[in-house]
């Protein structure tokens, strides 16, 4: 039987490979990723030069793919709060191993939104205006604010229970491998040594950031979609908008971890971590906040049509019947549905059939995001005909090179920096072997207990906690 | 006093005190009759700070135990456990510390930086001009009779140097209820709740003491929010470098004027402030062929076309005057006077309108050209 | 004798005639005598009660239902008028009762019609201030505009602050005893300057920086919502009623100039401002038209010449021809020409 000793040197020494190996196929991925990036960098520099005008959008419809991208990336971020911070804090064991990757992929989603807001100024070389000018009572302010707390709360909440995985990469990477990355690590690692002192200190930190980062990921949220329901327009007028969003921020994050979660587990082999199991908790989540989404959209759809106001009609045609039509039941079917009807059929209970529904979610939430966007603007305030909205391909070339952008940042971190929490999921195994809890019985995951249980008392503790 | 073995239920006695200081500092104000936060603020941290002495003082005899520590860095009871009296203390002390003075500050730089309305003010003989707009839908016909596009968009066009979508005033055609259409120039609304003022981040976007709203194109980041914002789509972008007679761009730029146009900042109908200012009613008034719109002053409740003078509350009140979508509170400077042109002989099924010419679209050099 | 008789009679008939006339005539609205009466004073912003006694010129009987008008004269913008105010009739007891509210300081000169000729009154309002008011808005209710984001805000970053305070603690935790060469190599590393200057000061400094940013922000945002205070407008003058922004001249520009300055338009508008410049100077292309007859501008403008094109008179009227030669006379003087 495998010792927790052993263990922790299997796990770390899977934790490592990423940095420690790379292949021929990695540098292929990010040079392609580089030079999407790079073409949306160029199609950016000739938005600045040009102005707006090489975009879609007109004075009518005013807002189009870079809000879009804006609100989709800060609702993709609330993957890192919703698994590290709401599990951490309800105590739920199974979520440790995909904590990193979460908290990765809520402070890489937030830069890129907060690109997109960025990308969509008319005037960027006024960006400082925001903070030499900036009135509280506007939501854009509320947003800086919200995104700024939120990136910086993220980032701090990432970097915290990196700590000792990154004292262990310094110790682990030679010196002679890479000087700047051990330098790196080093200056990252402020002189961690696992005392009782420090861990008392770092575990104080840890949980008053993951009630603190609760708050603040509702309110980022919810600020962003008072962006739209601050205006009168009637498609936006709406009181349910911030839990609404709030509730699909969270819906396109767990679809986004997942995504995420399977790509590299196929990658870097992390079978033995993330289980099905893993996928199960997180499609049933998904599909929960599916139920969550399709009853919001009923309570707001059916609220507007019972009275059909004037302007409802024109809405609705658009968003039901007409030009809008596709997105609406694409998203409706596609990404609402989706992930709850497969979650009730078995066969389709597996990790193909969840990280499939998982797709079907990050599409149909970007197909969500647009159509808000654009139906909202769309519906004529005055005796007018309405106009279109197509973007072009300088938008669509930002918005390429945002994805690639993101998944950039994903790739390079993988590079160098543990993936998952060793620290923790050693912590948490060394528990589990002194309490004996047996609740994994239950699940198919099987094979980590039936590895790991040990069959004599638990090794004495060597750096556990006091 | 063993902390680990502290309960929930210990714990929240221990903030407990603070909580009780919190309410009875608000009943302590609701009863001494202090309204409003900053004085609320004040009497918490007063209340708060000599709890915290006081449960401080208190808690020094416990404060020697040895932290022991729990297995599992992570649940709420952790977390309890671990904001214990003290911290909570120095929380709410900082807390304090942080928010305090922020109730104070901005008055301060405000008084400071002399950031007031000015003195003269408040004195009876310097009432401030609130200015509005009438316009008379009864002699408006959309200048079919005049056989041009309509007079008050040209005139401001040209005035303003506009580029080429935008229409600051501009005349749409309405369906009537019974047949027929009947047009209704639209300039900007000059609301008193003006959406957009409300949500720019900047302030780039204003309400003068006049009750105009400005924009300070020198300011506007071009975020587009005011836009999205405007119920009655009078908000005009510069997506490019704008279309506009050379003339414009030897102009020194003035907010009031908004000459020159400039890329990436919004612009809008400004009730020309510039041209009252050197004795002129604004454009579109000089140019309207049937002196169908007014230009007047809430204050002294007076409005003229440029011939004639009417009481702006008579003349609203006998002719039934309305605002556009009054149901939105948005409270609009223009009044309009329910018509279709019948005063200048237009019949309603009399429908449509020449389009707006900007003529210096084809001959502005390096504009873009961009639609609606 | 019959003359005489004839005389007399034709003397009753008149009488009876004149009577009749007369007491018709009354009836009529003809000879009504008016009395009008205005409080002494009256403050700003106050509704005062104008009152218009009509009794019967004749009869000295009151009269009901009379139809007075009253009219206020004034002068705003450079025009200058009588506005009427509305209509009042008068009651059985021969009042009528106008509510007139006083918008103006100054002397107020009301003239109702309706008696035999114009009543005027005249009475002063000294007192008073500003009247329109903005509505309070966000402002109404405390807290909504910034005092609740200030607060939430505030609380996050102090608790993060706090955080960055354990961060630091973790990196200055005491070295492990027991272990010699990690004691001597975390002595190194506290000596290479890393005591402070290492990431969790870092951490902190950059969140410290960020959170006085944000204060900064909140501190200096102008609290415009709503049109209540209106700062941040010093740019241009502010234009009061009475005193130094007046705007004495302010009027429409006599009809000549309107006309000419619709004519500047239409001379852009039709195209002529491309080759004659467009303050009708004159290009490289064609002359300046600015000192040309009335005559010749209608027959060139008509038939066209070589290098301009014709107009007819669906394309360009007669009244904007005129016009666009009201610009080019406008454009004569200002050219010296």
């Amino acid at each position: 039987m495998e010792s927790v000793n052993d263990w922790q040197a299997r796990l770390e020494d899977t934790t490592l490979d990423p940095a420690r190996k790379t292949t021929r196929n990695y540098y292929a991925f990010l040079f392609f990723l580089l030079a999407v990036t790079g073409w949306g960098v160029y199609a950016y520099s000739l938005q600045v030069r040009r102005g707006l005008v090489v975009t879609g959008m007109s004075d009518r419809i005013s807002w189009g793919l870079y809000i879009t991208m804006f609100v989709f990336f800060i609702g993709i971020s609330h993957a890192g709060t919703l698994i590290s911070a709401i599990l951490r804090v309800s105590h739920a064991g199974w979520r440790t191993p995909v904590t990193r990757m979460a908290e990765f992929i809520t402070a890489v989603a937030l830069i890129t939104g907060a690109f997109f807001v960025i990308v969509d100024l008319g005037r960027p070389d006024r960006l400082i205006n925001v903070l030499v000018f900036g009135r509280w009572q506007s939501p854009i302010v509320w947003d800086v604010l919200a995104v700024t707390t939120y990136l910086t709360a993220s980032v701090v909440y990432l970097y915290l229970p990196m700590v000792p995985d990154l004292a262990f990469f310094r110790d682990r990477q030679a010196p002679w491998v890479s000087r700047p990355k051990h330098m790196l690590y080093r200056i990252l690692a402020i002189n961690w040594r696992g005392t009782s002192d420090q861990k008392r200190h770092l575990r104080r930190a840890i949980s008053i950031m993951m009630i603190l980062i609760i708050p603040i990921a509702v309110s980022v949220h919810t600020v962003v979609s008072w962006i739209f329901a601050m205006t009168l327009r009637e498609a936006w007028n709406s009181t349910i908008f911030g839990f609404f969003f709030v509730a699909g921020a969270i819906f396109s994050g767990i679809a986004t971890l997942i995504v995420v979660m399977a790509i590299l587990r196929r990658v870097y082999h992390l079978e033995e971590y993330i289980t099905p199991r893993h996928f199960l908790y997180l499609g049933y989540l998904m599909a929960a906040m599916g139920g969550v989404m399709i009853y919001a959209n009923l309570s707001e759809y059916i609220t507007a049509g019972f009275k059909f106001e004037e302007g409802t009609e024109f809405l609705f045609r658009q968003l039901f019947i007409d030009e809008f039509a596709p997105y609406f039941w694409f998203y409706f079917i596609g990404g609402l549905m989706t992930p709850v009807v497969f979650m009730f059929i078995r066969r389709l209970r597996t990790i193909g059939g969840i990280v499939t529904a998982a797709v079907f979610v990050d599409l149909g939430m970007w197909v969500e995001r647009y159509f808000i966007v654009v139906t909202g603007l769309r519906a004529p305030l005055l005796p007018y005909e309405p106009v279109n909205y197509a973007p072009t391909w300088v938008e669509w070339s930002i918005t390429a090179g945002g994805f690639a952008f993101f998944a950039l940042l994903i790739t390079l971190f993988v590079k160098a920096f543990p993936i998952m929490a060793v620290w923790e999921m050693t912590e948490e195994r060394r528990e589990e072997f002194e309490e004996m809890v047996e609740y994994e019985h239950e699940f198919d995951g099987e094979e980590i207990l039936a590895s790991g249980v040990p069959d004599s008392a638990p090794e004495p503790e060597t750096g556990g906690p006091p | 006093m063993n902390r680990s073995s502290r309960s929930l239920s210990e714990t929240i006695r221990a903030v407990g005190p603070l909580w009780l200081a919190v309410m009875s500092s608000a009943l302590l104000a609701a009863a001494a009759g202090i309204r409003g936060l900053p004085g609320l603020l004040l009497i918490t941290i007063g209340v708060g700070t000599a709890v915290a002495v006081f449960a401080r003082l208190r808690n020094r005899q416990t404060s020697q135990t040895v932290v022991a520590h729990d297995a599992t860095g992570g649940n709420l009871q952790v977390l309890l456990r671990m904001i214990d009296r003290r911290t909570a203390i120095r929380m709410f002390g900082m807390s304090a510390l942080f928010i305090g003075p922020m109730g104070g500050v901005p008055r301060a730089l405000e008084l400071l930086a002399g950031q007031q309305v000015p003195e003269e003010t408040q004195s009876p003989f310097s009432r401030i001009r609130q200015w509005a707009m009438i316009i008379d839908l009864r002699y408006c016909d959309g200048c079919q009779s005049v056989g041009s596009p309509p007079r008050c968009t040209a005139a401001c066009v040209e005035g303003h140097l506009l580029p080429e979508p935008m229409q600051w005033i501009e005349v749409f055609e309405d369906e009537l209820e019974g047949e027929g259409t009947r047009f209704i120039p639209i300039p900007c609304q000059h609301c008193q709740n003006p959406p957009c003022v409300n949500v720019c981040p900047v302030g780039a976007t204003f309400s003068t003491p006049e009750g105009l709203v400005l924009i300070d194109q020198e300011r506007c980041i071009g975020c587009r929010i005011c836009m999205a914002a405007c119920p009655y789509d009078r908000r005009f972008f510069n997506w490019g470098e704008p279309p506009v007679p050379p003339e414009a761009h030897l102009a020194k730029y003035n907010l009031e004027a908004q000459v020159p146009a400039l890329k990436g900042t919004v612009m809008k109908c400004d009730f020309c402030p510039d041209m009252v200012r050197a004795g002129t009613l604004p454009y579109c008034i000089q140019a309207c062929p049937n002196q169908a719109i007014y230009y007047g002053d809430l204050e002294e409740d007076i409005a003229t076309n440029g011939r004639q003078l009417v009481s702006m509350a008579a003349f609203s009140a006998e002719h039934n005057a309305f605002i556009l979508k009054e149901e939105l509170g948005t409270q609009p400077r223009v009044f309009y006077i329910p018509g279709h042109g019948e005063a200048v002989g237009r019949v309603p099924s009399r429908t449509g309108r020449l389009p707006t010419v900007w003529p210096w679209t084809r001959t502005a050099p390096g504009g873009d050209v961009w639609s609606r | 004798m019959t003359v005489r008789r004839l005389g007399r009679w034709a003397t009753i008939v008149l009488l009876v005639v004149g009577f009749v006339l007369l007491g018709s005539g009354g009836a009529l609205a003809d000879h009504w005598t008016v009395e009008v009466s205005a409080p002494e004073e009256g403050a700003l912003g106050e509704t005062i009660q104008l009152t218009a006694t009509v009794h019967d010129a004749a009869t000295g009987e009151p009269v009901e239902s009379a139809e007075l008008v009253f009219f206020s004269s004034v002068a705003f913008a450079g025009v200058g008028g009588d506005i009427e105010l509305g209509e009042a009739l008068t009651n059985d007891l021969g009042v009528a009762v106008f509510d007139y509210e006083l918008r103006k300081l100054g002397t107020h000169t009301i003239t109702i019609e309706g008696g035999d000729e114009p009543n005027i009154l005249s009475f002063p309002v000294t007192i008073g201030g500003q009247l329109y008011q903005s509505p309070e808005g966000i402002n109404l209710i405390p807290g909504a505009g910034g005092w609740v984001v200030t607060l939430v805000i505030g609380s996050i970053w102090v608790i993060m602050i706090i955080v960055g305070v354990a961060v630091i603690r973790v990196s200055r935790g005491s070295p492990p005893a027991d272990n010699e060469a990690e004691a001597e190599e975390d002595q190194q590393e506290r000596s290479t300057g890393t005591k402070w200057l290492n990431t969790a000061t870092m951490v902190t400094a950059v969140m410290v920086i960020v959170a006085g940013g944000i204060v900064a922000l909140l501190i200096r945002s102008p609290n415009t919502h709503h049109n209540r205070d209106p700062v941040g407008y010093d740019r241009s003058a502010v234009a009061f009623v009475e005193g130094a922004y007046a705007y004495p001249d302010f009027g429409l520009a006599d009809d000549a100039a309107a006309e000419a300055e619709i004519g500047r338009g239409l001379f852009v508008t039709f195209g002529c401002a491309g080759c004659h410049g467009v303050d009708a100077e004159g290009t490289t292309t064609a002359k300046s038209p600015a000192s040309a007859s009335y005559d010749w501008v209608r027959q060139v403008i008509r038939n066209g010449q070589p290098g301009m094109p014709s107009y007819s008179e669906q394309e360009l009227s007669d009244t904007q021809l005129n016009e666009i030669f009201a610009f080019l006379a406008e454009a004569r003087g200002e050219l010296g020409g």
